[in-house]
């Protein structure tokens, strides 16, 4: 149990080492926007996060209601089932209690990332702008999520989600999952620029 | 073994791109995931529903090169991420994703799943392009008019002063005001003016229409027969260099001149290039104000400087949204109150302002015939949205945006007229 | 397009690809494609001096001059020609496409 702790501290240091390194290079030791600002960047920002993310606001859910509910359904099992993994390694009895319970909505989860797999094999599209590493990232999502199931139905041992996880994190910083950090910070990025511009937040009167 | 010039091609585009992967396109190029849902929110994806067409795709072809040298996998597992080596043919076959199939209008990044600025990738790819010379013929062209000969035509400058005073001749003819001129060259006045040289050469009523307007409100204005350029074919083409220099001349005109401040006529491209990533590029904030035009007639409305009377304008008359002037540039609303102002009959097009869909002209498309086919064929949506409105008139502060409205208007068989805003004002003014 | 057995090319915006094969019946061809079904003699007097000026400096004249050299108003050659000086008049001339924003 202490191996797996170290070995899950160890890979969740290496994950935030890599993961801040990235994001520091490519700032690059930070810009300075020489433009008068319309506006404030953080009100742009805030926007970004908020209103511009609901779903009728946005074509990419609005448009495609499907594949959006899919995509939060997974999201949901996955990020829980790592909030209870983190726990457990942590404080073990309170981790297990939290995950067991858990598979009602890991298993629509799981349903939910092979429907997802299964769609980027068969849509034309989604196989022409597709690598190796975007069907990789869904597997390997799904593959924590069927070792979440069987924590839950077959004895609740520790060792496999926790070990599982760590041999996740160690993947996290290198392959698209790293989306997990750079959707909250192109989303910033974008959302501050559009604020000092005064794009965002658009007028109140606006109707579009 | 490539040959030297190769090398030598591979060694510039490796040293830009690695620019930008210190710089914002990185941000967005380590966030995308392919879901593959941009596609609905792109007018050339939809004209030509390819692969190809989506923007994560053009993107990719992109951060394909910033995975092989710039991320670890990249490095060791080029196959697994898609990584691509930057070599001379790769380069070709980049042209075609960032400066054919896209018009950078952004309109994809509001709606993106991420909220990837995808557009600024793409322009990554321009810059890398623009370091090895791979510029299409025809945009280069216009940025090569723009360093050499002051403008994007390569008007000559008698012929930029004789228009001045031919138009100003029209203007007092049409107006009866003696003091109805178009100034050129004066010193310490408050207001520079700058114009889209199409202006000069094709279509001046736009510049007479704004002397008009000028006049009636009392301005104090010039134009410069040196640097009257608001256009900047270096921010299109990704030439940054070329871009800030543009910028650099125009401040220092105004500073010679002594003005207190540049008002950009309507260009879509030139507000965004001049007002927000002008600074950026000189690395310098601007010693005096920049504006646009539009801002500033909504101040001469605010201030009751200028009466004007709707019934002039008794037309049905909508609004294009230009996309850097609005999605990427905020200005939205001085616009729209100008227009309710000087028109009987205002509708809205659907969506609107910084939702608004690229007329298909803008990135410099209207300047790379070989994409000509393509760029009509996108301007569809623009067409149904218009026609939608049962507008007779378009109203659009962009010439860019308006030389493409006037082929949609032709090819779709809308049967509209083109205006921009201050034709429209000029049109409905009341003479003190 | 063929005029008189001539097969004539065009870029993807419709310009001539090759300006020398360009002669009076092109032009009306072009012309009845921008919607121009007969020229009259003032189309004919705009389109040559834009031809001649082409051939001289190489560059398209501007408004002032075809207004100037043919006796016209700005608001003539836009009826005249509606997709404008660039697109319409040039185009007949039988010029590649101007540069820039047009």
């Amino acid at each position: 149990m202490n191996a797996l702790r170290i070995m899950i501290a160890g890979s969740a240091l290496w994950a935030f080492m890599l993961l801040t390194f990235q994001v520091l290079a490519a700032r690059g030791g930070g810009r300075h926007d020489f433009s008068r600002p319309a506006s404030r960047p953080a009100a742009g920002a805030w926007y970004n996060f908020t209103t511009a993310m609901l779903p009728w606001k946005k074509e990419s859910a609005w448009l495609h209601l499907a594949e959006f509910g899919l995509g939060i359904v997974l999201h949901a099992g996955v990020l829980l089932t790592l909030a209870c993994v983190f726990i457990m390694a942590a404080a073990p009895a309170t981790g297990a209690t939290l995950l067991a319970p858990l598979w009602p909505l890991n298993a629509l989860s799981l349903a939910a990332g092979i429907a997802l797999l299964i769609r980027r094999v068969r849509s034309e599209l989604l196989r022409a702008i597709s690598v190796p590493d975007d069907y990789l990232a869904v597997s390997v999502t799904c593959g924590l999520l069927i070792v979440a199931l069987a924590f839950s139905f077959f004895g609740q041992n520790p060792g496999p989600p926790l070990a599982y996880t760590s041999l996740l994190l160690i993947y996290l910083p290198l392959g698209k999952l790293r989306h997990a950090v750079f959707f909250f910070v192109a989303r910033a990025n974008y959302g501050c620029r559009l604020g000092h511009r005064g794009v965002y937040p658009p007028p109140r009167s606006a109707t579009e | 073994m490539p040959a030297p010039d190769d090398a030598q091609m591979v060694f510039a585009a490796r040293r830009t791109l690695a620019a930008a992967a210190r710089g914002l396109a990185a941000y967005h190029a380590n966030a995308c995931v392919k879901c593959g849902l941009c596609g609905q929110s792109c007018h050339v994806f939809l004209a030509e529903p390819q692969p190809e067409n989506l923007p994560a795709a053009k993107a990719g072809e992109v951060i394909r090169f910033y995975r092989r040298y710039h991320t670890l996998l990249g490095k060791l597992l080029p196959a697994l991420v898609g990584a691509r080596d930057l070599t001379p043919q790769a380069l070709n076959q980049l042209v075609e994703a960032v400066y054919g199939r896209c018009t950078g209008c952004g309109r994809c990044g509001l709606h993106c799943s991420i909220g990837l600025d995808v557009a600024s990738v793409i322009r990554a790819g321009r810059q890398i392009l623009a370091a090895v010379g791979k510029v299409p013929d025809g945009l280069q062209r216009t940025v090569n008019n723009q360093l050499e000969t002051g403008n994007q035509m390569a008007i000559p400058r008698d012929e930029f002063i004789s228009t001045a005073e031919w138009l100003s001749e029209d203007l007092q003819l049409e107006t009866g005001r003696k003091d109805a001129v178009i100034p050129v060259d004066q010193p310490n006045r408050r207001v520079l003016y700058l114009v889209n040289p199409r202006e000069v050469k094709f279509f001046p009523l736009s510049l007479s229409a704004a002397a008009g307007v000028f006049t009636a409100a009392g301005e104090s204005w010039t134009l410069s027969s040196k640097i009257y350029d608001v256009t900047n074919y270096g921010f299109f083409s990704g030439d940054d260099a070329a871009a800030g220099e543009l910028v650099r001349r125009v401040v220092e005109e105004a500073q010679a001149l002594g003005v207190q401040e540049i008002i950009l006529g309507e260009c879509g491209h030139g507000f965004r290039a001049f007002r927000w990533e002008g600074p950026n590029w000189t690395r310098q904030a601007y010693p005096l104000p920049v504006r646009s035009v539009l801002e500033l007639l909504d101040e001469y409305f605010a201030a009751g400087r200028i009466r004007v009377d709707p019934a002039k304008n008794p037309e049905r008359v909508t609004l294009h949204d230009p996309c850097n002037l609005v999605r990427w540039g905020g200005v939205s609303e001085p616009q729209r109150r100008v227009l309710g102002r000087c028109c009987a009959n205002f509708a809205e097009m659907h969506p609107n302002r910084h939702n608004n869909y690229c007329c298909g002209g803008g990135g410099g498309m209207l300047s790379m015939s070989e994409f000509g086919q393509r760029r009509v064929a996108s301007g569809q949506l623009k067409a149904e949205q218009i026609r939608r409105t049962g507008a007779k008139i378009v109203a659009t502060p962009c010439h860019n945006c308006a030389d493409q409205l006037l082929e949609i208007n032709k090819h779709y068989k809308l049967g509209v007229e083109i205006k921009t805003v201050v034709e429209l004002v000029y049109g409905a003014l009341v003479w003190p | 397009m063929q005029v008189d057995g001539k097969e004539i090319e065009f870029d993807k915006e419709g310009f001539m690809l090759d300006p020398n094969l360009w002669d009076d019946n092109v032009a009306a061809a072009i012309a009845r494609e921008e919607g121009v079904e007969q020229m009259s003699d003032q189309h004919w007097s705009i389109v040559n001096y834009i031809r001649n000026h082409w051939k001289q400096h190489d560059l398209a004249p501007s408004v002032r001059m075809i207004c100037k050299e043919c006796g016209v108003s700005v608001r003539d050659v836009y009826k005249l020609f509606t997709s404008g000086p660039a697109r319409g008049a040039c185009r007949i001339a039988g010029l590649p496409k101007p540069d820039g924003c047009v």
